[in-house]
């Protein structure tokens, strides 16, 4: 199976695959499958698309991930997710803080059953003259503070655990 | 490519303090600009009014195309030196645009001190010279300079990097082909002179433009020849019989208009082919920046939020997002540019260090250009790194960025110690371009470090001498060097040494380096080639 791209159109998701390009686009829209002809106006930005014996007229203009069509005297917004982030959305994201280098516990802010938000600051450590702020990854609850005030750690050490199930 | 998700809580106290802080800095920074680009005594001013001539920023603007960007460089030059008397180190320097071409400005100041050069100022001259050689951007010199500055001429004259590198770099852009053109507005003296005799057009005004090896008053002593300026190396003389010079012009508006439409006659460069995308706005807002950059010399903070506000679309390609974390290595778009970002998330270990190296040599292999955003505290230390080797990893780095053939821009974002700044491509490196953030500090450690370390040596030195050491001394000590250190690592102190071609608003900085990387692609890329890296 090639790759699925994933699109939402107003509030819905819609996942779309590719089965052909040419001579015609071959496409599959959450499971049904449709044929695209397309061909270029000349006079102008539109394009022309053919879709079971029937002609649209399309504008489109792209802004970073979205697409904004203007058909058949309506305007649509196609927002494309990025396929790493839904794939890392589908995994979970991470339970353990780890420290990124060896260093000494400067102060604790959160402890055991508290929730937290992504960017909360969990604890401040200090490594090579530097302060580093130890932050939530994502939202989710404190199940465990590894380390306290003053305490040492190597490199790669637990420091606070947030439980599984955010 | 996905886009960051930043984590910054905006209604944050640490957020609200760092904000705060940061646009006092920057309100201070462009207070401290506009009193150097604007501010000159009154009778300097109306010297200049009586003589018929523009101030220098008004010959720029006039000259430049209107309502295109104008990065320039160091405008903070010698901003600590000479008693502050001479701002802006007495001349302009920048990227302009004229005629859709993208040119080197260089203008003298002559309402300080008669536009003569200080020390300082033929560093940013020179600066600016060896910036249109490394990216081939042609050169307009707007010369208005009684040249050098007398009283420190053994500070300008006679070394490499002095004045006769300014002459020696004119001869190196006319060998590479890249075109200059000098428009004198006063009076080009002594070396001076040699800025419109090299340069391959130049403009002359009638009345106050003038060109001579030695003024009247040095012929007068040397020769007893009595002869007035106009006679001796005026506008006539030099586009009628010397023709040393080639347009006359009657005033200082029709010598702009002739420079515009000789500069109209140059071939439009062919830039290299750096891979582009339509450029897209960032997706979280700059300003943000004033927020996350911490108000303590000492405190880290996450470089992709920085990351997020500087690129297209907050877009960015994480290369080894679980190794060597402490360097952030990526790919991102900025103008729509493909670029290489290597940001410092802590102290530099091996892992981070290798990262590092093999990024560079990933992102030369693809002729992508690289950005170096350093905040960075060194390289580890420590028996167990230097055990691993982190001295010869840290020099894999090195050799790598070094080696670089890709056109490589530096940022400080805030601070800058140790050997941690030669592998983020710090000023030694050739960068084609160096800002740095107000925040900034640069130094060989840290204050308090250095502080520590000279009380540590000098309570070692007195013991050997067998003497009581008692603790005023070593606090004496301590509070001498820290004091020293802190005027010195500075980021005004820096930018008046000219170790950056300036400081940037932060909010400036994706311009800024848009400008740069645009004008980077002028020149084109050299060859692959690395040093031995020891394995």
């Amino acid at each position: 199976m090639p790759q699925a791209f994933r699109f939402t159109l107003a509030d819905d998701a819609h996942t779309v695959g590719i089965h052909a390009r040419r001579p015609a686009l071959v496409v599959d829209v959450d499971g049904v499958t449709h044929v695209v002809r397309e061909t270029r106006e000349n006079d102008g930005d539109a394009v022309l698309l053919e879709v079971a014996g029937r002609s649209y007229r399309v504008w489109r203009t792209r802004e970073g991930n979205r697409v904004h069509l203007h058909l058949g005297g309506r305007s649509f917004s196609v927002g494309y997710e990025d396929a790493i982030t839904q794939a890392r959305l589908e995994a979970g994201g991470d339970a353990e803080v780890r420290a990124d280098m060896p260093g000494v516990v400067v102060a604790v802010h959160r402890a055991a059953g508290d929730p937290v938000s992504a960017g909360d600051t969990l604890l401040v450590i200090e490594s090579m003259k530097m302060q580093i702020n130890v932050v939530a990854p994502r939202d989710g609850v404190v199940e465990t503070v590894h380390v306290e005030a003053t305490q040492t750690f190597d490199k790669g050490a637990v420091l606070i655990a947030l439980a599984e199930d955010a | 490519m996905a886009r960051l998700q930043s984590n910054i809580q905006t209604g944050s106290a640490d957020f609200r303090r760092h904000y705060a802080h940061n646009r006092k800095l920057a309100a201070e920074l462009h207070e401290r600009q506009h009193a150097a680009r604007h501010v000159r005594p009154q009778k300097d001013v109306e010297r200049l009014a009586k003589q018929g001539k523009m101030m220098p920023r008004e010959r720029v603007e006039k000259l430049l195309d209107p309502a295109t960007p104008f990065l320039e460089f160091s405008t903070l030059a010698a901003n600590m030196a000479y008693g502050g008397e001479a701002p802006g180190a007495s001349c302009i320097t920048g990227i302009g645009m004229v005629q859709g071409r993208e040119v080197i400005i260089c203008a003298h100041d002559a309402s300080i001190k008669g536009g003569a050069w200080y020390p300082l100022s033929v560093k940013k001259i020179v600066r600016c010279l060896e910036i249109a050689i490394e990216n081939r951007l042609p050169v307009i010199h707007l010369c208005d300079s009684a040249g050098g500055f007398l009283p420190l001429q053994s500070e300008l004259f006679p070394d490499k990097h002095m004045a006769g590198r300014m002459f020696r770099h004119q001869c190196v852009l006319s060998e590479l082909g890249v075109k200059q053109l000098a428009l004198v507005f006063g009076h080009c003296t002594a070396g001076g002179a040699y800025i419109p005799a090299l340069s391959d057009y130049s403009v002359i005004v009638r009345g106050t433009g003038a060109v001579f090896l030695g003024g009247p008053p040095l012929v007068k002593a040397a020769t007893g020849e009595i002869v007035t300026a106009d006679e001796l190396g005026g506008c006539d003389l030099h586009t009628q019989v010397s023709g040393t010079c080639d347009y006359p012009a009657s005033s200082e508006d029709e010598a702009i208009a002739i420079g515009r439409e000789i500069v109209a006659q140059w071939q439009r460069p062919q830039k290299w082919a750096a891979q582009q995308d339509a450029p897209e706005d960032p997706y979280y807002d700059p300003d943000e920046l004033y927020g996350i950059i911490p108000d303590d010399i000492k405190r880290s903070f996450e470089m992709r939020e920085v990351i997020a506000r500087l690129v297209d679309g907050s877009r960015f390609h994480e290369y080894q997002p679980a190794y060597g974390t402490t360097l952030v290595c990526g790919y991102a778009n900025l103008w729509g540019y493909k670029v290489g970002i290597l940001a410092n998330n802590g102290v530099l270990f091996n892992d981070s260090a290798l990262k590092g190296a093999h990024f560079i040599e990933l992102c030369n292999q693809n002729d992508t250009p690289l950005v170096f955003l350093q905040n960075i505290t060194g390289y580890m230390v420590g028996r167990e790194y230097e055990a691993a080797g982190i001295s010869k990893d840290g020099a894999k780095m090195i050799m790598a960025q070094v080696g670089s053939h890709v056109p490589k821009f530096t940022v400080m974002c805030h601070g800058s110690f140790g050997a941690g700044n030669y592998g983020m491509c710090g000023r030694a490196y050739d960068g084609r371009l160096l800002f740095a953030w107000p925040n900034h500090q640069i130094g060989v450690m840290g204050g308090e470090q250095a502080a520590k370390t000279l009380a540590e040596v000098k309570l070692k030195q007195l013991e050997r001498q067998g003497r009581e050491v008692d603790q005023a001394t070593l606090d004496a000590v301590y509070d001498e060097t820290l004091e020293a250190y802190q005027h010195q690592l500075s980021a005004y102190y820096s930018t008046s040494e000219l170790w950056d071609d300036g400081i940037l608003d932060p909010v400036d900085t994706r311009n800024a380096l848009g400008v740069s990387i645009s004008a980077a692609l002028n020149a084109p890329l050299g060859d692959q080639g690395y040093g031995v890296f020891r394995f």
